[in-house]
């Protein structure tokens, strides 16, 4: 390592030297003449020059030639030159040492730089090295902190949320400089070009991260502005790329969480679904059996199984697939499988001809609306109507029977599962399970749709609105 | 003697269900509990294949391609709530679908409309029930009145008609009728089938001609 290097003793050597060749040549010793003495003093301007630098080297020139001329240049011991011929030797003697003394400068100058730069890039490639081995952000930002640590002395991390609440515990000045190394994604503090009074240098890791890298100024950082930088910038990029492994990974997770969900309900279905099938047609090749009510009865117990699976998967917390919505098709399929139940109550569908498309997920739609209408087929003693409104938002479609209605003190409970009817008790005798209106606002909620109980709709019975909000219509592209 | 129609289920009890069904609707019965056996009854030359897509050895959905490669038209037999399953079972090569419980004689009729694409008229249907359409003079009737379409209702009814009653996803339509830029744009589609129906049901709002399957797609009333 060529620093520190100690100018003063290479000064003390070099004019030393230059004392014993002067005390050599004056003194004729060696058979040394005034020509070699002179170009052997160059030597120890070249040593002095390329051990320092060039202002150095060029003192010593001036220095020894004075010396030169006080001891050997005739006449001796006094610092007047006789003879043309003398005056020559001094100033080429005077010339030589200050030129050379500057190429020697310049080479140690170069050296050093060169010194520098492989240092610079060996701290860049330890730091490398070490941020590569890293498995996690957290292990990561542990591993470059203890490297910096090991070489400036004070290494610290502060979040943006430290400086917000001003728990990072930094002084005024430093705090201000960390806040806007990471909002500017700059180099601030300790004698760089923003806030240059601050303790702490800051560094930022790159744009959009919310944390700053601060180093202590205990300990001389290297001068080499870039190197800090750049350390900065590769581990930004290393949190960044650790980010995103860690992403893809619970990614990865949370699919296969749900492809194990989604095979263990389609299991589910399946199972419930099978044999159900063998029922129905079984039932319906069964002499009598269309007036026995058993058809009815394995419908019910149908709705019941898909009603506890739509539960089931509500509760495997899978994500629903919207998509636009036509309600004409929705309501098409309820009165398809209501119809059997309705006997004598009439089912009165009132639409507007334009009625905006609706988003939600469009088998779940049929459910939850089938819900809510068996419901009030329940309860209806002679009619249940259905009847849509709609602003720019929402469709409202309001589900009203004219049966004894909810009392105010039921309002919420008969949401609530295994609440049905007037008094809230579960009424086996009217084949509701009670499940039916909880399943319903549970599927509104997932679909981002309401379902309540109407309060302003007038109607003497019972009367459901069910909010859904609307799906953006396109023109279509010629 | 007509072609057999091959049964691939491991319920026994479905198999013997779809036997009494088939056989009441006059069809020859071939049986398969497996994925291999299936493949092995090839042999024998059905002419449709009715395919619960869980099997115990072979993915029904690895059955679906080899039958469609075999020139076999697959109803697919389905107990999911979810409709990805039915609409990639479509994409894949099968006909057409039933979500259990199914009822007997609905598995005829769709039997029916499978059969009747497999025939030798099939290919190109040019009407369906009241409807028919003109390709060459863009013209489509109504129990023989012309109907008034704009050109992208003449191509939406002429996909249906084409369809013959089975089931069309709604990617499959839109990149016919729209364009493959457009698979993804539903309320496109949702917005011309509303302007059809006004045109050609007799009661829009309760629509008996183009039938929705919900998340998967849209088909015609059988005739």
């Amino acid at each position: 390592m060529p620093l520190p290097r100690l100018p003063l003793l290479d000064l003390v050597l070099a004019l030393a030297a230059a004392g014993l060749i002067l005390a050599a040549g004056s003194t004729g010793l060696m058979g040394l003449g005034l020509t070699a003495t002179a170009l052997l003093l160059t030597l120890p301007v070249l040593w002095a020059a390329s051990r320092s630098n060039a202002t150095i080297g060029a003192g010593v020139a001036l220095a020894i030639s004075v010396a030169f001329n006080f001891f050997l240049l005739p006449p001796r011991h006094s610092f007047r030159i006789d003879g043309a011929t003398h005056v020559v030797t001094f100033l080429v003697f005077l010339a030589v040492a200050l030129v050379a003394g500057g190429f020697a400068a310049g080479l140690r100058a170069r050296q050093d730089e060169a010194d520098r730069r492989a240092e610079g890039s060996q701290l860049e490639n330890d730091f490398l090295s070490e941020i590569a081995l890293a498995t996690s952000r957290a292990d990561l930002d542990a591993r470059a902190l203890a490297f910096l640590q090991q070489r400036f002395g004070d290494a610290r991390l502060f979040s943006q949320a430290e400086l917000e609440t001003q728990t990072s515990g930094l002084a005024p000045l430093d705090a201000a400089a960390a806040a806007w190394a990471i909002a500017h994604d700059a180099v601030t503090g300790h004698a760089s070009e923003v806030m240059p009074g601050a303790d702490f240098r800051f560094l930022s890791f790159g744009r959009g991260s919310a944390d700053v890298l601060a180093l202590a100024t205990t300990r001389p950082l290297p001068p080499d502005t870039t190197l800090l930088q750049r350390i900065a910038g590769h581990w930004g990029h290393a949190r960044d790329h650790l980010d995103t492994l860690a992403e893809r990974q619970r990614r990865q997770e949370a699919e296969a969480r749900d492809r194990t969900r989604r095979a263990l309900l389609a299991a589910l279905g399946h199972d419930f679904r099978t044999p159900l099938t063998v029922l129905k047609e079984g039932l319906a090749r069964l002499p009598g059996a269309a007036d026995s009510g058993l058809p009815g009865e394995v419908e019910r117990l149908r709705r019941l199984g898909e009603n506890l699976l739509a539960s089931a998967r509500l509760d495997a917390g899978l994500p629903l697939a919207l998509e636009p919505v036509d309600l004409v098709d929705t309501i098409a399929e309820v009165r398809g499988f209501v119809e059997q139940q309705a006997g004598s109550i009439v089912l009165d569908v009132q639409l507007p001809e334009t009625l905006p498309l609706v988003r939600a997920e469009p088998v779940m739609l049929i459910h939850l609306l089938g819900n809510v209408v068996e419901n009030a087929l329940r309860h209806a003693r002679s009619r249940v109507s259905l009847a849509a409104t709609h602003d720019a938002q929402h469709v409202d479609l309001r589900i009203a029977d004219d049966g004894p209605g909810v009392p105010e003190t039921q309002a919420e409970a008969i949401f609530e599962p295994f609440v049905s009817g007037a008094d809230g008790s579960a009424r086996r005798a009217t084949s509701g399970s009670g499940l039916g209106l909880a399943i319903a606002r549970d599927l509104a909620l997932a679909m981002g749709a309401e379902l309540t109980l109407a309060r302003d709709g007038g109607a003497d019975g019972a009367e459901f609105r069910l909010r859904l909000p609307i799906a953006p219509e396109r023109d279509d592209p010629p | 003697m007509s072609r057999p129609i091959l049964i691939v289920d491991d319920e026994a009890a479905i198999r013997r269900l779809l036997i009494a069904v088939l056989r009441r609707g006059g069809h020859g019965v071939l049986e398969a509990s497996t994925g291999r056996e299936a493949l092995q009854a090839l042999q024998q030359r059905p002419i449709a294949a009715i395919v619960d897509l869980r099997l115990p050895d072979l993915d029904g959905m690895e059955l679906i391609p080899r039958l469609a490669a075999a020139d076999i038209p697959v109803l697919v037999l389905s107990a999911e709530l979810d409709t990805a399953e039915k609409v990639a079972a479509l994409d894949l090569g099968a006909e057409d679908y039933l979500t259990k419980p199914f009822d007997g004689d609905e598995l005829l009729a769709r039997l029916r409309v499978l059969l009747r694409r497999a025939g030798p008229a099939a290919g190109g249907a040019t009407s369906h029930g009241p409807l028919a359409i003109d390709t060459a003079h863009h013209r489509a009737t109504l129990d023989g009145a012309p109907i008034a379409l704009t050109p992208r209702e003449f191509a939406l009814l002429a996909a249906l008609v084409a369809g013959g009653g089975r089931v069309l996803t709604h990617a499959a339509l839109l990149e016919q009728v729209w364009g493959p830029a457009h698979r993804d744009d539903l309320d496109y589609l949702r917005v011309a089938i509303r302007a059809l129906r006004r045109k050609i049901e007799p009661e829009p709002a309760r629509p008996r001609l183009i039938l929705n399957e919900p998340g998967i797609g849209y088909r015609l009333a059988d005739r």
